[in-house]
C-alpha cells in the first residue's frame, strides 16, 4: 500500500516537474517582453506574398494613423470566417518601440517564442530597414524560437522602432507570441532552454524509446509468443513516427505525408497502448480490439493527405476524436486495473492518464486556446508512458526469472529430500539385507546344530535313559558333541574367506587328537585365494567334511600318516587329503557302512558348497579330494539350502 | 630348580579342584592357592604373587579381566593364563590386551594342561591361527598411521604369525626358520606383549583424542 502510495507521489511528482516546464525561460529583467504592439493589415496579391518590402517608408514607421491599433500579444490572428476560394494573402503588421535597458552591453536581440502554425514567413525590421527573415517553411517552425539579431550595438541605440511583418494565408490563422527583446546575451540562454525543452529533450527521448523499442524487438524475435514485446517495440516507432515533427528540420516524406504520419502515428500509439494494457490486463476483448483497429484504418484514410479537407480542421478534429477514444479506452482500462489491483496495471493506468492530461493540454495549445508560449507537453508523456511499460514488462519478466528461481530451488530440495528418502529407503534395505542374511545364516547353524549336536545327543540321551550306554561311551559322545560346538565355534571365528586359516584352525583342533591317536600329519598347505563365499556356514561345512575325512582315517585306515595339502587354479581350490592305509572300494561293497553313510554325508555337504568330493582308494592308501568353486556365484544354481 | 607357584582364580567348583589337584600332582609345581571370585582373587594375589595365575573371564562378582589388569600393572613376573572354553578370537584378544600371556581350554588333556603352565612359565605362549591372523592385522595396518611408540614386529615375528595362520605347528615353523621349538613359543609372547604394550598405547591415543590425558 504504502509502495502503491509512494509511486503514485513519483507520478504526481513527475506531472508537476513537466508542468514547471511552462514557467522555464521566465525573463530576467534586462529582457523586455512585448506585451503590447500596434498592427495593421494589409491585404496584399500573390506576387506580393512572395516578396517581402525592401523598406518602410520613414513616415510609416512611424506614423500614428488609425490604421495602426493597439493589440495585445500574444496575437491570435482568426482564421478567415467566409469560405474563400484559393489563397488570401495578407500581410499583418506589429510595430513596437524599444528602449534599450540601461547598464545592458553587447548586441541586442529579438526573441519570438513560437509562431504557429507556421505557414508563412516573418519579416525583422529595425526602423524600417529589413534585418532578418524567418522563413517558416521548416518542419518544425511551428516549435522552433526565433531569434533575430540587430545589426547595431546597443550602445548606440536609443529608442528605435521594430516592425514585424507577418505575411500569411488568411484561411487559416495564426498565433504569434509575445517577442522578447534584450541583450543577446541575456537572450540565448532562454531561446537554449526553449530549444532544450521544445526540441532537444522530445529528440533525445524519441531516440532513446528507439533503442529501447529495439531492444524488445529483439528479445521478441527469441520468444515470439511474447506479444507485448513487440507492442512495446513497435510502441516506440508509434511514437517515434508521431514526436518527428518536434524536432525534424526537413519533413521526412513531403510536407502533407509527414502530417499525415504524425496525424495517424497517434493513432498507432493508442491502439498499441490498448492492445498492450489489455494484454498485461488479461482482459483482451476482440470487438474492442477490432473497433480500435478499424478506427485506425478509417482515421487513416479520412486524412489521406489528396483530399479535399482543410488540415488544421482535420488536425483539430482528428485529435478531438482520439481523444474522446483515449478517454473511452482509458475509463476501461481503469476500471480494470482498480480491479486488478495489480502494480503494474495501475501504473499504466495512471501513465495513460497522464498522456491523456497532456494529449488535451496539446489540443488546447493547438487550437489557440492557450498562449503560445506554452510548451507541448505530450513529447514527455513517453516518460510515463514507456516507464509504464519498462516497469510491467521487467516486472512480468523478473517475476518469471523468480519463478524459474523458486522452481529451480523447490527442484532441488525436492531433489534433496528424494536423496534423503533414497538414502534411507536404501539403508533399510541395507539393514533387511543384513537381517536376511543373518537370520539365514542363523537358519543354517540351527540347522546344523539340530543335525548334529541335537541329534547325537538325543540319541544319547534316550540309549542312557535305557541304560545301553556304558558310561565311557557317553564320555565318547559327550566328546564328539563338544568337538562339533568346537567346530561351530570355529566356524564363527573372523578367517576373512580365508580357506587355509580355517584349514589352520581345524589342525589346531584336531593336531594334537591326531597325535595321540599315533597318526602323523603332513602339512602342506600353500596360499590360496580368497573364497568370498566362505562364510560360517560355509566353513563349518567344509570343517565337517575334512572332519569327516579326518575321523574316516583315524578310525577305519589303519594310516601312519595323513598328508594335507592344497591347489587351486582359476576356477577351483583343491583340498586333498591322502592317508597311506590299507584303502577300501567305494563302489563296491567293501566299505562298511559307516564309512558309506560318511561319504553320502561329505558329498551332501560339498553338493551344498556347489562343489564335490572325489575318493579314490587302493591298498596303498585313500585320497579324499574336495574341490571348491572360487566363485559360487558363477555356478549353477541349485537348492543349497535343503 | 624352584618351583612354580601357580594360583588358580576360577569360579567352577569342579574344574577348580580338578586344576588344583593336578597342579598339587606335579612336582615341579606348588600350588599358592585358589579362588572363586574377583574378589578373593585379588586378595589372593595381593598376599602373594604367583609365577603363573590361571584365571577365568566369568567370574561370579566381576571381570577377569580386571584381575588381569591388576596383575599385569604390578607384576612383571607373573604370567596370566586365561581358562577358556573354547579359546575363540575375542575372549583371547581381549585377555592379551589385558596383559595374559596364554590361555588354556578347560578341556585340555590333563598331561597337556600341566605341559602348557610349563611351557609358559618358560616363556612361551601358545597361539591359535585365526588369533595369528587378527595379530597381522593389527600390527601391520595401525603401525602406519598410530606414532612411533607404537611397537612393530620384527621381521621373524611376522614370520611366525604367518606360518601359524597357515596351520604349521610350532616343531614345523621352528624347523622351517631355523630355530628351536622354545624360541617360536617365545616370539608369541613377545609379540603378545607387544600387543598389549600397542593397546595401551592406543587407549592413551583415544584417550589424548578424547581429552582425557594431557600430553
Amino acid at each position: 500500500m504504502i509502495e502503491r502510495l509512494r509511486r503514485l507521489r513519483l507520478a504526481f511528482a513527475w506531472v508537476a516537474v513537466s508542468l514547471g516546464l511552462q514557467a522555464c525561460g521566465a525573463p530576467p529583467s534586462t529582457v523586455h517582453t512585448f506585451y503590447r504592439a500596434e498592427m495593421r493589415i494589409e491585404n496584399i496579391d500573390r506576387d506580393g506574398y512572395f516578396r517581402y518590402p525592401d523598406n518602410i517608408p520613414r513616415d510609416q514607421v512611424l506614423a500614428a494613423d488609425q490604421r495602426w491599433e493597439p493589440i495585445e500579444l500574444y496575437h491570435h490572428m482568426p482564421r478567415l470566417e467566409q469560405p474563400a476560394q484559393g489563397p488570401v494573402f495578407r500581410r499583418a503588421w506589429y510595430r513596437f518601440e524599444l528602449e534599450p535597458t540601461p547598464g545592458a552591453i553587447g548586441r541586442y536581440g529579438v526573441l519570438v517564442p513560437r509562431f504557429m502554425p507556421g505557414a508563412g514567413y516573418i519579416v525583422f525590421y529595425l526602423d524600417g530597414q529589413p534585418i532578418d527573415v524567418a522563413f517558416t517553411d521548416v518542419e518544425n517552425a511551428w516549435n522552433h524560437p526565433m531569434m533575430f539579431t540587430l545589426p547595431r550595438s546597443v550602445d548606440h541605440l536609443k529608442r528605435v522602432w521594430l516592425h514585424v511583418a507577418v505575411t500569411y494565408d488568411a484561411r487559416s490563422g495564426y498565433l504569434l507570441a509575445a517577442p522578447l527583446a534584450g541583450a543577446m546575451q541575456d537572450l540565448r540562454p532562454i531561446a537554449a532552454w526553449r530549444e532544450f525543452v521544445q526540441i532537444e529533450a522530445p529528440r533525445a527521448m524519441s531516440y532513446a524509446l528507439l533503442v529501447l523499442g529495439l531492444f524488445a524487438l529483439g528479445f521478441w524475435l527469441y520468444r515470439r509468443r511474447e506479444v507485448t514485446y513487440l507492442l512495446f517495440a513497435l510502441g516506440t516507432v508509434a511514437w517515434f513516427v508521431r514526436t518527428l515533427h518536434f524536432h525534424v528540420e526537413e519533413p521526412v516524406t513531403g510536407r502533407m505525408f509527414s502530417w499525415w504520419l504524425t496525424l495517424n502515428s497517434m493513432n498507432w500509439l493508442m491502439l498499441l497502448v490498448y492492445l498492450f494494457a489489455m494484454r498485461f490486463q488479461q482482459q483482451r476483448e476482440r470487438w474492442a480490439e477490432w473497433l480500435l483497429g478499424g478506427l485506425v484504418i478509417v482515421s487513416a484514410l479520412v486524412t489521406l493527405p489528396w483530399l479535399p479537407v482543410e488540415p488544421l480542421l482535420v488536425t483539430i478534429t482528428t485529435y478531438t476524436a482520439q481523444l474522446g477514444v483515449a478517454l473511452a479506452v482509458t475509463t476501461a482500462l481503469t476500471r480494470n486495473a482498480l480491479r486488478l489491483r495489480t502494480p503494474e496495471t495501475r501504473l499504466l493506468a495512471v501513465a495513460i492518464w497522464i498522456n491523456v492530461a497532456f494529449g488535451a493540454y496539446d489540443l488546447l495549445l493547438q487550437a489557440y486556446m492557450l498562449p503560445p508560449e506554452r510548451v507541448f507537453l505530450l513529447p514527455y508523456g513517453a516518460l510515463f508512458l514507456f516507464g509504464a511499460f519498462l516497469f510491467a514488462v521487467t516486472r512480468r519478466f523478473s517475476a518469471a526469472i523468480g519463478e524459474v528461481e523458486q522452481a529451480n530451488f523447490t527442484l532441488e530440495a525436492r531433489l534433496r529430500e528424494r536423496t534423503i528418502e533414497l538414502e534411507a529407503s536404501y539403508d533399510a534395505l541395507r539393514k533387511i539385507e543384513k537381517e536376511r542374511v543373518v537370520g539365514e545364516e542363523r537358519q543354517r547353524l540351527m540347522r546344523e546344530m539340530h543335525d548334529g549336536l541335537g541329534s547325537s545327543l538325543m540319541s544319547s540321551l534316550v540309549m542312557v535313559e535305557q541304560g545301553r550306554l556304558e558310561p565311557a561311551a557317553v564320555a565318547v559322545v559327550l566328546r564328539e558333541c563338544i568337538d562339533d560346538l568346537k567346530l561351530t565355534i570355529d566356524s564363527l571365528e573372523p578367517i576373512d574367506h580365508d580357506l587355509v586359516t580355517l584349514l589352520a584352525t581345524l589342525r589346531y583342533r584336531l593336531g594334537r587328537r591326531l597325535e595321540m591317536a599315533g597318526l602323523q600329519l603332513d602339512w602342506r598347505v600353500d596360499d590360496l585365494p580368497p573364497l568370498p563365499w566362505l562364510d560360517a556356514v560355509y566353513s563349518l561345512q567344509v570343517l565337517r567334511i575334512l572332519q569327516e575325512a579326518l575321523t574316516n582315517i583315524v578310525k577305519h585306515a589303519g594310516a601312519r600318516v595323513i598328508r594335507i595339502e592344497t591347489a587351486a587354479d582359476a576356477a577351483e581350490v583343491r583340498v586333498i587329503v591322502r592317508d597311506d592305509g590299507h584303502g577300501f572300494a567305494p563302489a563296491s561293497g567293501a566299505a562298511d557302512a559307516l564309512t558309506g553313510r560318511g561319504l553320502v554325508n561329505m558329498a551332501r555337504r560339498a553338493e551344498q558348497l556347489r562343489g564335490r568330493v572325489e575318493v579314490s582308494s587302493d591298498a596303498t592308501g585313500t585320497t579324499v579330494t574336495l574341490h571348491l568353486p572360487r566363485d559360487r556365484r558363477l555356478l549353477p544354481r541349485d537348492a543349497t539350502v535343503q | 630348580m624352584a618351583l612354580i607357584e601357580v594360583s588358580i582364580v576360577e569360579d567352577d567348583a569342579k574344574f577348580r579342584g580338578a586344576f588344583a589337584r593336578l597342579v598339587e600332582a606335579t612336582h615341579d609345581m606348588e600350588l599358592l592357592g585358589t579362588a572363586a571370585t574377583l574378589a578373593q582373587g585379588m586378595d589372593l594375589v595381593r598376599r602373594r604373587m604367583p609365577d603363573v595365575l590361571l584365571v577365568d573371564l566369568d567370574l561370579p562378582d566381576g571381570f577377569g579381566l580386571d584381575l588381569i589388569r591388576h596383575v599385569a600393572s604390578r607384576s612383571d613376573t607373573c604370567d596370566i593364563m586365561v581358562i577358556t572354553i573354547f579359546g575363540d578370537e575375542r575372549h583371547v584378544i581381549e585377555s592379551i590386551e589385558a596383559g595374559a600371556s596364554g590361555y588354556l581350554l578347560k578341556d585340555s588333556l590333563p598331561e597337556d594342561f600341566i605341559e602348557q603352565i610349563r611351557v609358559l612359565h618358560a616363556g612361551g605362549s601358545p597361539i591359535s591361527p585365526v588369533i595369528a591372523r587378527q595379530l597381522l592385522a593389527r600390527f601391520v595396518a595401525p603401525a602406519m598411521k598410530k606414532s612411533a611408540d607404537v611397537p612393530e614386529l620384527s621381521e621373524r615375528e611376522h614370520s611366525v604369525l604367518s606360518l601359524v595362520t597357515k596351520g604349521f605347528s610350532y616343531q614345523e615353523i621352528a624347523s622351517l626358520m631355523r630355530v628351536s621349538p622354545h624360541t617360536v613359543l617365545t616370539y608369541v609372547k613377545r609379540i603378545y606383549r607387544k600387543l598389549q604394550v600397542s593397546s595401551k598405547t592406543e587407549a592413551v591415543y583415544e584417550a589424548r583424542k578424547l581429552g582425557l590425558v594431557k600430553d
